[in-house]
């Protein structure tokens, strides 16, 4: 049986190195997580913005933000929107990380890799205004459809990285086995090579539906104004100040969300965000 | 006092303590082999010594000076990792010269000492190479000029060959013990094989669960081991689980009664204890042939007859009339003899001073007193 | 186990349909002498000159560049470091505790919409940042004043939304390495800033160029932070092209997003030829 062993900084002193990492962590976080503290506060306060300091606990912005119909209705088109994305980036992303990992010689190369993560960086506001002026040129209105396929593409990325570290990871051994054993193609990738990425493949999943729908940027242009998502809505509804009924709704968005990032590789046994 | 000295160190990482009041001696020059399975506390021990990691108590001098609170960067010590843990990004002169100080040292002396060092360890036409360009052997032949060149006052090696296969391993020790010897620096090789400990050490101390269970040179250790584990960990010996008891006959002094079976000593016994345990080592078993000057025997039955070629290794299990417990006996066989197929009942016997009455912990299982350990 | 070809097509087939058409026909309209012309044929270069000539428009452009590139920067250096933190000298890197990482992508899970909010509460006149940037302004002579629709609130912003990209660019490729490495170089001398500059800097170099190129054009393509952080008195190029398409010029709306465009394809291009590279560039392969 290997021991643990310990974290060297536990074991010796460096206080150099120890005072800068530390410093440079509690301001990451600091940063990272410091304007999530408002929105927490202000959606309990009672007061409204403009008002210094907290006036007092209250639970009536969360009940305005349950009960709102553009909320509701909003939450319905995101819903649907995220799922619809969540499929295509699956579909993108899948294909794309089998083209990476067992594909032709040239999609395994760092070009093609170069393609399939291309979305990261590709800028979203133009994509979502480049698409709003082709299709109006073009004389079609393709609704949340539209909207779906954009969202999909954009988040493909990250799915492929979600399962491209499964699929390296088994290298194709146990599919070799299978086949040893006398499975052709199709039996081996149904009872060997899905199996094996389903529990990353449950993780993307969930990665998918939340960045579809938290998006903004690809949202703006191509979202029909009778099917506007939350972040939308939310958006327009944003003047300059905190909302306190804004700030309700966030929470109550970001604690299934935080909730679900936070474990899911927990719960899934798999290794797919670090 | 020894040129470098652990007393006391405990190491305890929460789990348990991972070394256990552990105390080693090393004399200069010495190449000392801390012996053991995976997980015994042997590999931490010698991070202890360079500074990796801190012990809860204990001490490390070296030439007297107590360098217990210094860093890892100030102790002098050289280090090779079990895979080689070379910079990637350099080339093999550019590892080599890392440890060199760049203050103290202009660069034509530095570059000197690398090319001295290359030469030593034979990698010389290899100083602008990458390490991914680099086998396993050569790599580790690297890893040692990177942790001499310094000139340390220790060199620390964990595992260094157990990643490599085992015909590169026996030749890269043979050159490693040359170059460790020429040198002279006071070494400590950590490892879990019984060969390379014997073909490489000055003294070796077996661990067992974070402490050093004995500790001798390796010929003392291997042919007069005084406690069950090294015996059995060095060379394999049967150990036998039994009880002394004195007696007055002429021709013996004490009897052993274990394993099945009573063989008389002639030494004497001081204190009885009231439980232990002899050692013998499977090739000093004969059987006996016509014409053996053996004065007791044990009749066993051959149970397994394994070649690998130089030996045979058989498997017998003694058929004594007082049985219980019978022991389970290793024995190897020599050269191209006739080996007693399985089955067949022999008459075994083994020279007095082959065997060693050895210390044991822990009161013995069930399963020890047959000698099945 | 090789699969066809046909596991190429959707992520090319989608590149095509979404990026390729789409910013081929921006790029014609940008060329339009005006909004309407009905001569297909008909180029110009007006937009371009427009853009490029109204004070107001380069101010915009410029701010764009500056900002990405600050807090492109910032946001490298920052995760790198708080990245190294968290794995450096550390050994076992498959049982280590990932919720600190996990904790630290929030942003990115959160939505701009909820992080703008944050910043909205704390850049407001009695938030905790507004009080410690008026304190700096104190301390460099300069005027109290509101903070946010200012250039700072802008990148603050920013910041928050780039850091946790950067981080989830260095985490897989820091956490991979062997602890041997860090302590190879503490034996042979070097304290531990000196063993990451010396060894772990240079390893880590491709990713800290892809995680550059990551922040720079997250930073440029953003829109949410800075309209609502900048406002309308400091615009940058995407606030610009909305400004410009809501006063109904949306030829020259086109050229700034041309130009948004761009700056998005030289990115893509440095980002692709470096992708497969810092994929590939494994460690040492017996690396346990």
């Amino acid at each position: 049986m290997r021991h643990r062993r310990p974290k060297l900084q536990r074991q010796v002193g460096w206080l150099g190195w120890r005072l800068l990492s530390r410093t440079v962590l509690g301001l990451a976080f600091l940063l990272v997580l410091g304007p999530f503290v408002p929105v927490a506060i202000s959606a309990f306060d009672s007061g409204l913005p403009g008002e210094q300091g907290f006036q007092g606990f209250t639970i009536d912005w969360f009940s305005i933000a349950l009960t709102r119909p553009d909320f509701q209705s909003g939450l319905i088109v995101s819903v649907k929107v995220a799922g619809g994305a969540a499929a295509v980036a699956l579909l993108i992303g899948v294909a794309s990380a089998f083209a990476m990992t067992r594909g032709p010689r040239w999609a395994r190369g760092a070009t093609f890799a170069g393609f399939v993560m291309s979305p990261v960086v590709i800028p979203q506001f133009l994509i979502s205004l480049a698409m709003l002026q082709l299709l109006s040129v073009m004389g079609v209105r393709l609704g949340i459809a539209g909207l779906i396929a954009v969202h999909g593409a954009f988040i493909s990325p990250f799915v492929v990285r979600a399962i491209s570290a499964s699929l390296a990871d088994q290298g194709g051994v146990y599919e070799w086995a299978a086949m040893s054993l006398g499975a052709d193609r199709l039996k081996v990738l149904r009872t060997v090579t899905l199996p094996l990425i389903r529990p990353a493949l449950g993780a993307a999943v969930i990665i998918a539906f939340t960045l579809s729908f938290v998006n903004v940027p690809l949202s703006l242009f191509l979202a029909p104004s009778g099917a506007r998502t939350l972040p939308i809505i939310m958006f327009q509804e944003l003047e300059f100040s905190l909302s306190p009924v804004l700030a309700a709704l966030a929470v109550l968005l970001a604690i299934p969300i935080t909730g679900a990032v936070l474990f899911i590789e927990r719960i899934f046994k798999v290794r797919v965000l670090t | 006092m020894k040129y470098l000295e652990l007393s006391q160190i405990r190491v305890d990482y929460g789990e348990g303590l991972v070394v256990d009041d552990l105390n080693l001696g090393v004399d200069q020059g010495e190449m000392m082999v801390l012996l053991g399975e995976s997980g015994c506390g042997k590999s931490t021990t010698l991070r202890v010594v360079a500074g990796l990691v801190r012990p809860v108590t204990g001490s490390v001098i070296i030439a007297g000076e107590d360098i217990s609170t210094f860093p890892p960067w100030r102790r002098e010590i050289g280090f090779v990792f079990q895979h080689h843990a070379l910079f990637p990004h350099l080339t093999v002169e550019q590892n080599v010269e890392y440890g060199l100080d760049r203050r103290s040292l202009d660069r034509s002396v530095r570059r000197a000492r690398v090319q001295d060092v290359l030469e030593l360890v034979g990698m010389s036409e290899f100083a602008h190479r990458k390490p991914a360009a680099l086998s396993g052997g050569q790599a580790q032949r690297v890893a040692l000029a990177r942790a001499l060149a310094p000139s340390p006052r220790v060199l620390l090696l964990d595992e260094p060959f157990s990643s490599l296969d085992i015909h590169l391993a026996e030749r890269l020790r043979e050159e490693v013990t040359r170059i460790i010897r020429s040198v002279g620096v006071t070494s400590i090789l950590v490892t879990h094989n019984q060969v390379e400990a014997l073909v490489m050490a000055d003294r070796i101390a077996v661990m067992q669960s974070g402490r050093i269970v004995e500790q001798a040179t390796a010929e003392g250790l291997y042919r007069s081991p005084t406690t069950a584990f090294a015996a059995h960990f060095l060379g394999r010996s049967n150990v036998i689980y039994g009880r002394i008891e004195k007696t007055q006959s002429q021709t013996s002094r004490s009897l052993f009664i274990g394993g099945g079976f009573r063989v008389p000593l002639r030494r004497a016994v001081g204190s009885i204890p009231s439980r232990c345990a002899i050692a013998v080592k499977p090739e000093d078993i004969a059987i006996q042939t016509t014409g053996s000057t053996a004065v007791w025997t044990v009749k066993a039955e051959v149970v397994r007859v394994l070649f690998v070629g130089a030996d045979h290794e058989l498997l017998i299990r003694v058929v004594d009339d007082e049985s219980e417990n019978t022991a389970l006996l290793r024995i190897r066989v020599h050269g191209r003899v006739d080996i007693p197929p399985m089955g067949e009942t022999i008459a075994i016997w083994w020279p007095e001073d082959a065997m060693s009455l050895v210390a044991i912990d822990d009161p013995p299982s069930d399963s020890q007193l047959a000698g099945l350990s | 186990m090789g699969s066809s070809w046909a596991t190429t097509v959707p992520i090319l087939a989608t590149l095509i349909v979404i990026v390729l058409v789409p910013v081929g026909m921006i790029f014609r309209q940008s060329l339009a002498p005006n909004p309407f012309a009905s001569d297909a044929a008909s180029v110009s270069i007006q937009n371009y000159r427009t853009l490029f000539s109204i004070s107001v428009y380069r101010e915009a452009m410029w701010r764009t560049i500056w900002i990405s590139v600050l807090v492109a920067a910032l946001a490298v250096a920052l995760g790198f470091v708080t990245t190294l933190a968290l794995t450096a000298f550390r050994s076992n890197a498959r049982s280590r505790d990932s919720t600190p990482v996990t904790l630290l992508l929030a942003p990115v899970f959160a939505g701009s919409i909820v992080l703008v909010l944050g910043w909205l509460g704390l850049l407001a006149k009695g938030g905790v940042a507004y009080s410690m940037v008026n304190a700096i302004r104190a301390l460099l002579g300069q005027p109290e004043g509101r903070v946010i629709q200012t250039n700072i609130a802008i990148i603050l912003g920013l910041l928050q939304f780039v850091v946790p990209f950067v981080v989830l660019i260095f985490y897989p490729l820091l956490n991979r390495l062997p602890v041997e490495l860090y302590e190879a170089g503490l034996v042979l001398g070097d304290t531990p800033s000196k063993v990451i500059r010396r060894v772990i800097l240079p390893l880590a170099a491709p990713g800290i160029l892809s995680a550059g190129i990551v922040a720079l054009s997250v930073s440029v393509a953003a829109y949410v932070t800075p309209q609502v952080l900048g406002g309308d008195r400091n615009l940058v190029l995407t606030t610009l092209i909305t400004q410009l398409l809501a006063s109904l010029s949306p030829t020259t709306a086109a050229a700034g997003a041309v130009v948004l465009g761009a700056v998005g394809l030289v990115t893509v291009a440095v980002y692709s030829l470096l992708v497969g590279r810092v994929q590939d560039r494994g460690l040492p392969a017996n690396a346990p």
